[in-house]
């Protein structure tokens, strides 16, 4: 049994096969334990190098390099790939996988509760198609105008930009000037006190929806008081 | 109206053509010849590497072989030519530990390992098979970094700045590697110690 205080330089010493340091080696002439464990440890290593060198350094069959020779001599000659083409293929190839990748990706499905936070609670969670079903209720109050403004409690520059953001990403996609596109989304902003009527505009919208809208009607209120503001106007304030 | 007739290539076109596929053979010629000349020099390194894995002469040289084989079928794409003995023991030594997996899951089915009793003195240690089948077992049992090391170190012609050059490691690295290999070894032999007589 090794002495614990001199084991890890005893073992280094017979694993490396290296010399003791002179303090190891005092100990060694001194402790018979540690004498005879070092002998024992030297013959064992010995004996596993002795093992894995005779395994490695055997001799080879003389007719090995013969028989490989044989071998290629039956392959083809490998072809050479000029540089260019092997650069090719490979952009060939990262080409197709992303296209592929693209094309399989599920195309996302713009939805309107995105944007609500400013949406009436009866639009909230709901996709385009499903707000036929949203009910007006039957007598909006219609008194005066409508006026959007654009500095409206809660609804900030961020909070507009987010209805831009979902409405750019709407379907159909809108093809209007950006102040009028701003304008709009004031207006759907403005809309969350006025829930019926974004519900009577949607369902107006979709009854016939192969027939170009020329003119939007609402039964129970008139759009004409609605006066929507330039909004340069209101950013230059 | 232009006329549009099928002319038979030049001679001058047929000249070009011809070159073209001679200067290919040529290429692929040299490029075999070059193979070659490496194919004795590293012929016998992948014959070892396999055999230290494998420890059939047989199953060795199946192994050198496919190696060499798919070397020279690749020899083309090595940029650096120089690194060629590396990527031989590379592959021989991957090639080498599957099948000497495969054949293990075969073995194991068949032979149940038997610990016989150690023998009398150190010195026989060396030359009992049975101390050299439980070494077998023991480098088996080494991971596949330690093990490459151990097994080049092993071979009388490669120093062991020759084995980091050949692996592409410092010698540092090469060296605890070594260590850690042989110490790993000599704890799983602890037996043969503890039963060993000294004379």
């Amino acid at each position: 049994m090794l002495c614990e205080k001199y084991k890890d330089a005893l073992i280094e010493a017979v694993v490396t096969g290296g010399e003791l340091a002179p303090r190891v080696r005092v100990h060694v002439e001194e402790c018979a334990n540690c004498a005879a464990e070092l002998r024992q440890q030297r013959s064992l290593v010995a004996a596993i190098d002795t093992n894995v060198s005779r395994q490695m350094n055997a001799p080879v069959p003389a007719a090995m390099l013969r028989r490989v020779e044989a071998h290629l001599a039956q392959q083809p000659q490998p072809k050479r790939t000029p540089r260019f083409a092997q650069l090719f293929a490979g952009a060939l190839a990262t080409l197709v996988v992303a296209a592929t990748v693209l094309i399989m990706l599920p195309r996302r499905q713009p939805r309107i509760d995105e944007a609500k936070q400013v949406g009436p609670d009866s639009v909230k969670s709901q996709r385009v198609d499903d707000l036929r079903i949203a009910k007006a209720p039957p007598q909006p109050s219609t008194s005066g105008p409508v006026k959007i403004q654009a500095g409206a409690p809660g609804h900030t520059r961020s909070h507009i930009a987010r209805v831009l953001d979902a409405q750019k990403r709407a379907e159909p996609e809108l093809l209007m000037p950006d102040d009028e596109r701003v304008a709009l989304a004031q207006f759907i902003a403005a809309s969350e006190r006025r829930p019926e009527l974004v519900a009577g505009l949607v369902r107006l919208l979709r009854r016939s929806p192969e027939e170009p809208v020329r003119s939007i009607e609402i039964p129970d209120m008139s759009t004409a008081g609605i006066v929507i503001e330039p909004i340069w106007e209101e950013t230059r304030r | 109206m232009r006329e549009l007739a099928l002319t038979q290539p030049t001679s001058a076109a047929r000249a070009g053509w011809s070159g073209d596929a001679e200067a290919k053979a040529a290429a692929a010629a040299a490029l075999r010849v070059e193979f070659e000349e490496r194919l004795s020099e590293c012929g016998p390194l992948a014959f070892r590497v396999a055999r230290g894995v494998l420890r059939n002469a047989a199953d060795a040289e199946d192994v050198a072989q496919e190696a060499l084989l798919r070397a020279y079928r690749r020899f083309e794409r090595l940029r650096d030519r120089t690194r060629f003995r590396a990527w031989l023991v590379r592959i021989t030594f991957r090639l080498a530990l599957d099948r000497a997996r495969s054949a293990g899951r075969r073995e194991s089915r068949e032979t149940e390992w038997a610990r016989q009793r150690p023998s009398d003195t150190t010195e026989d240690l060396a030359a009992s098979s049975e101390f050299q089948a439980h070494l077998n077992r023991a480098v088996d049992e080494l991971s596949p970094k330690l093990r490459l090391v151990l097994l080049l170190a092993a071979m009388e012609e490669h120093p062991l700045d020759d084995v980091a050059q050949m692996l592409g490691l410092p010698i540092g690295t090469v060296k605890s590697r070594l260590f850690a290999a042989k110490r790993q070894l000599a704890e799983k032999l602890q037996c043969y110690v503890k039963n060993t007589k000294t004379r």
